[in-house]
């Protein structure tokens, strides 16, 4: 259990490898405050996935950068806690998070094409990852654990791939050799912001099976962020959602996937097309965009997009819902609707749409 | 039942007759020249090799494929943005293969083309009723009732507010752009749409939102559509019938259920099984396909 | 690598003969002949032919051309008013004014030129340049502010009125530094430098104002791609980060724009030169343009074409050099 600051009832693993306590990231903004991150908390044990679901602008990616302290501070307010390993690193030196960073927790990104420098070989870039941790470490030592690393990856002929460059590798082995580079130190903690996204389909299957296997073996922490519900039903241990910065519901893969109850799961859910069921019916969309961060809708943010907002009087427009449990263990929602209310709209009108079918 | 049968007799109103297809492709073909070797010897990449298939009146037909595997190239080749190499195109019985000047320009009023970056293929200078009253103009069609009527319509028809018209591309949100792309395309009554990976740069939530939009004008309209798309949940949703291909060629086309329930290529079955499910919770067994890394 | 190379020189020649051809036929049809300008207000007809022929103007243009071209390659003899000259290849000519050959004009002025133009570089390259990127490392403080301030101020500065205001307040007022001057650095260096100076000052920091801006917008750019943010994910320092893959990717463009600003001022700095008073190349060509003088004309276009073609050509090989994934031929 946490301390009464956080709002009632967020449970907080103690034994949790990553503990986020109620994380605020703001950035102002000539037009206004950015409110990024808006009071999450959550926590993940070393051999779990946590995912982490929500669309373009949802704060997801934000909390990502911030437990590897990238926001630049002169232009971020950080406030709670992020307990890595039990060291919090908010408000922590930048000299300090630097020996954190790519040896306790690791990150790999969206497009690998982009995030590997276009002017070094591959097996330089490893090698140098290894190299900052490892200072004592020869050039060839280092250049050798990349090899190694890169094989461990599953990418064939290492010792020549190492030296070739970026742009000499397909989609699917840049992102392998951003893992091997992620996995360099043996980090505790990988966060994988979209990994797959901007690969094929079958190429992705290989990806997220290499990171279950590595999970497997190096047995660490992983925060998978994406909006691909598939492939957060594939890999994640626990789900969170989130929505305008703030989370709206979280609980166990079980519980998101097979008994969601947040409107707004409901509607990712009801949305998202599937390879089985009824492909003549039509999809449920959320109506509208998602919201700006700088101006968001008062009481729920997602009161103007909810079909079901208004059911419970006003309250959806004055209040913001807190995370509250959800009636199963480890099941948080935040959401003014009443039990009763949700499992009836459940059964009546989400049931049967989309990939909730 | 008479009625029926003595309009199937005169059925001279029709453009097409109904067994017609209203495009057909036969054989299409597109290489590229790539210099390579010490001597610049000629080579080729073979983007798009042999490709046939037909297109039914208020048919939709799904390309499906991954990166590379000349689905987009197909695309083009069909609304001519680009040259075949071989091959014919057959649009209702005419052939449009190498169709040029005022053919062409008659062409591009029956078959259109929606893009997958709303941000990039309108012009930010131009307000929405410029961008979709352009196809009006460029083909000198004055609409009864006068152009700024027709363009209001069609905001309406994509579910935009037509009081909008005056209002520039980054005022709307991306979802709200694609459906200025579609009414783009609607302007000109065309019969056909190629649709090049429309909903995949738009939000999960807004996706759901465009496709629905387009399931609609295609049963309202009557529209076909050519539906290129690398998701192949979302393809399902949309297409009646659902062509594969990979590497340049079509390795397996048929009925929605023949391709989702009982694929018959061993590409098919692999890009199937590993589309993660949804429905399913945990690692899923998936089939490799052949020379697995790439 | 190679059959660029080989590429690349054949379309440098062809230009190079190109722009001496159009420059003969541009001098042609000026309807001035050079021999009034040489003879004077009050001359006979008698004279002007006279002059003429001794500077083979009477001959047909396809003669006088090959005639240039077969001076370069292996020499050839002039008629100078009935004294006969051997000019041996590489010969440009012979300058009827200064009366001697263009050879000697180009080998006394172009050292003067390279001398501004170099020393400026050095100072464009590390003030300006040096200035962008701290602008852009320390992008909306105070530093930033002034820097930008500064660089917008000297980039709408002209030559001649920041030179004339250095000559004002450094040279006459004070008398800190001599008048500008040149001495081959071979025979005072300190000489050499400080009758350069001026020259360098005003050339270098009109200059840094252009690259100041350009540098701080490649870097700002720079700064914020994928590669620097995996960069520090690694746990890179912010000293490591900034030099080794942010200054690394972001010096690119600047290298091929400083090449080929290298190329066109090598070729003469008319403006600077003038205000200064130093007989580089740029006001020889001037000089000549205004007198005439086809041999030096031509002369100092081919090397001011020849300069640009070939730092083109260094600046394509250095790039694929820098950036690998650009692949040559």
């Amino acid at each position: 259990m946490t301390t009464s600051t956080s709002p009632a009832e967020v449970t907080v693993d103690p034994d949790a490898y990553l503990q986020v306590r109620d994380l605020k990231v703001q950035f102002p903004t000539e037009d206004g405050l950015v409110r990024a991150v808006d009071g999450v908390t959550f926590s993940v044990r070393r051999g779990q996935t946590l995912g982490i679901v929500g669309e373009s602008g949802s704060g997801k990616s934000v909390t990502s950068m911030s437990i590897l302290g990238l926001h630049n501070p002169a232009r971020t307010k950080i406030s709670g806690e992020i307990s890595i390993g039990g060291t919090n690193i908010v408000g922590m030196k930048e000299e300090q998070i630097q020996r954190l960073r790519g040896k306790d927790v690791a990150m790999i990104f969206q497009d690998p094409l982009s995030a590997l420098h276009p002017y070094y070989k591959v097996g330089v870039q490893i090698a140098e990852a290894y190299k900052v941790h490892h200072p004592k470490a020869s050039k060839k030592e280092a250049m050798t654990r990349a090899v190694d690393m890169l094989d461990r990856v599953g990418i064939p002929e290492p010792q020549r791939r190492a030296n070739q460059y970026p742009h000499e590798f397909s989609g699917g082995m840049r992102q392998r050799a951003m893992i091997a580079m992620a996995l360099v130190n043996d980090p505790a903690l990988l966060i994988a912001d979209e990994p797959t996204t901007a690969l094929d389909v079958t190429v992705q299957a290989q990806i997220l099976e290499l990171l279950e296997d590595l999970q497997e073996e190096f047995h660490s922490a992983i925060i998978m962020i994406t909006h691909d519900l598939g492939v957060i039903s594939q890999v994640a241990d626990d789900v969170l959602v989130m929505y305008g910065g703030r989370p709206v519901e979280t609980g166990s893969v079980e519980q998101i996937m097979k008994r969601p109850q947040h409107p707004y799961t409901w509607g990712l859910l009801a949305s998202v097309p599937s390879l089985h069921g009824d492909a003549g019916a039509d999809l449920v969309p959320i109506k509208g965009n998602p919201p700006s961060l700088i101006n968001l809708p008062t009481g729920c943010a997602f009161n103007p997009r909810c079909r079901y907002a208004g059911t419970n009087g006003n309250l959806s427009f004055t209040e913001r819902p807190e995370l509250r449990s959800a009636g199963e263990a480890g099941h948080m929602l935040a959401c003014h609707l009443s039990a009763e209310n949700r499992q009836r709209i459940y059964a009546e009108d989400i049931a049967h749409a989309g990939v909730a079918q | 039942m008479t009625d029926l049968a003595d309009s199937a007799a005169s059925g001279g109103t029709l453009t097409t007759p109904v067994s017609e297809p209203l495009l057909k492709v036969e054989g299409l073909t597109k290489h590229y020249p790539v210099r390579g070797g010490f001597f610049g010897t000629k080579q080729f990449v073979r983007a798009v090799e042999n490709v046939s298939f037909d297109v039914r009146p208020g048919e939709s037909l799904g390309l499906v494929g991954e990166s590379g595997c000349g689905k987009t190239t197909t695309g083009r080749m069909l609304v001519r943005l680009l040259e075949s190499t071989s091959g014919k195109i057959t649009f209702q019985g005419e052939d449009i293969t190498h169709a040029k000047g005022t053919r062409l320009r008659n062409l591009r009023q029956d078959i259109q083309i929606i893009f997958q970056d709303p941000y990039s293929s309108l012009n930010p200078r131009h307000t929405v009723g410029k961008i979709v009253a352009m196809p009006l103009q460029v083909n000198g069609i004055t609409p009864p009732g006068g152009v700024k009527k027709r363009v209001q319509e069609l905001l309406d028809t994509v579910g935009l507010n037509p009081e909008h018209y005056n209002r520039y591309p980054h005022e709307f949100s991306g979802g709200q752009r694609q459906r200025i792309g579609i009414a783009r395309a609607l302007a000109l009554q065309p019969k056909l749409i190629v649709a090049d990976e429309p909903v995949s740069a738009l939000d999960v939530s807004i996706q759901a939102q465009v496709i629905n939009l387009l399931r609609r004008l295609q049963k309202d309209l009557g529209l076909s559509f050519v539906f290129i798309a690398h998701d192949l949940a979302v393809v399902r949703h949309f297409c009646e019938r659902i062509a594969v291909m990979y590497r340049g060629e079509m390795v397996e086309i048929g009925t929605r259920e023949e391709i989702y329930e009982r694929p018959s290529h061993p590409y098919t079955q692999a890009l199937l099984s590993a589309v993660p499910d949804v429905t399913k919770i945990g690692r899923t067994k998936r089939i490799k396909p052949e020379g697995d890394v790439r | 690598m190679f059959r660029f190379l080989i590429k690349r020189l054949l379309l440098a020649s062809t230009t190079l003969v190109a722009i001496s051809i159009v420059t003969f036929l541009l001098f042609f049809a000026v309807p001035s002949s050079p021999a009034w300008v040489m003879c004077g207000r009050n001359c006979s007809p008698e004279r002007i032919a006279q002059v003429e022929q001794s500077l083979g103007l009477d001959q047909p243009i396809t003669k006088q051309y090959t005639d240039f071209v077969q001076g370069i390659f292996v020499g050839r003899t002039i008629d100078d008013a009935g004294t006969i000259r051997e000019c041996e290849a590489p010969c440009l000519g012979y300058s009827f004014r200064s009366k001697e050959p263009v050879t000697d004009t180009i080998t006394r002025s172009l050292p003067i030129t390279v001398s501004i133009v170099g020393g400026a570089m050095v100072i464009f390259l590390t003030v300006g340049v040096g200035l962008g990127m701290l602008a852009a490392l320390k992008k909306g403080t105070v530093f930033d502010r002034v820097a930008i301030g500064a660089s917008v101020g000297f980039a709408s500065t002209q030559t001649y009125t920041l030179g004339g205001v250095l000559l004002l307040v450094l040279v006459y007022s004070t008398g800190l530094l001599p008048n500008p001057h040149y001495t081959p650095i071979t025979e005072n260096p300190l000489d050499w430098a400080s009758g350069m100076l001026l020259p360098w000052i005003t050339l270098g920091l009109i200059n840094s104002a252009m690259y100041a801006r350009l540098s701080r917008a490649q870097m700002i750019e720079t700064l914020q791609e994928d590669f620097v943010r995996t960069a520090r994910a690694k746990g890179l320092s912010p000293g490591v980060v900034n030099r080794r893959h942010a200054l690394r990717a972001a010096i690119t463009p600047i290298v091929t724009i400083a090449g080929v600003d290298l190329g066109a001022y090598l070729g003469g700095v008319v403006i600077t030169e003038s205000v200064f008073s130093l007989n580089g190349i740029g006001r020889e060509a001037a000089q000549a343009v205004t007198d005439l003088n086809l041999p030096i004309v031509m002369a100092t276009v081919l090397l001011a074409a020849f300069f640009i073609v070939t730092m083109n050509i260094i600046v394509d090989m250095l790039y694929a050099v820098i950036d690998p994934r650009v692949r040559l031929g």
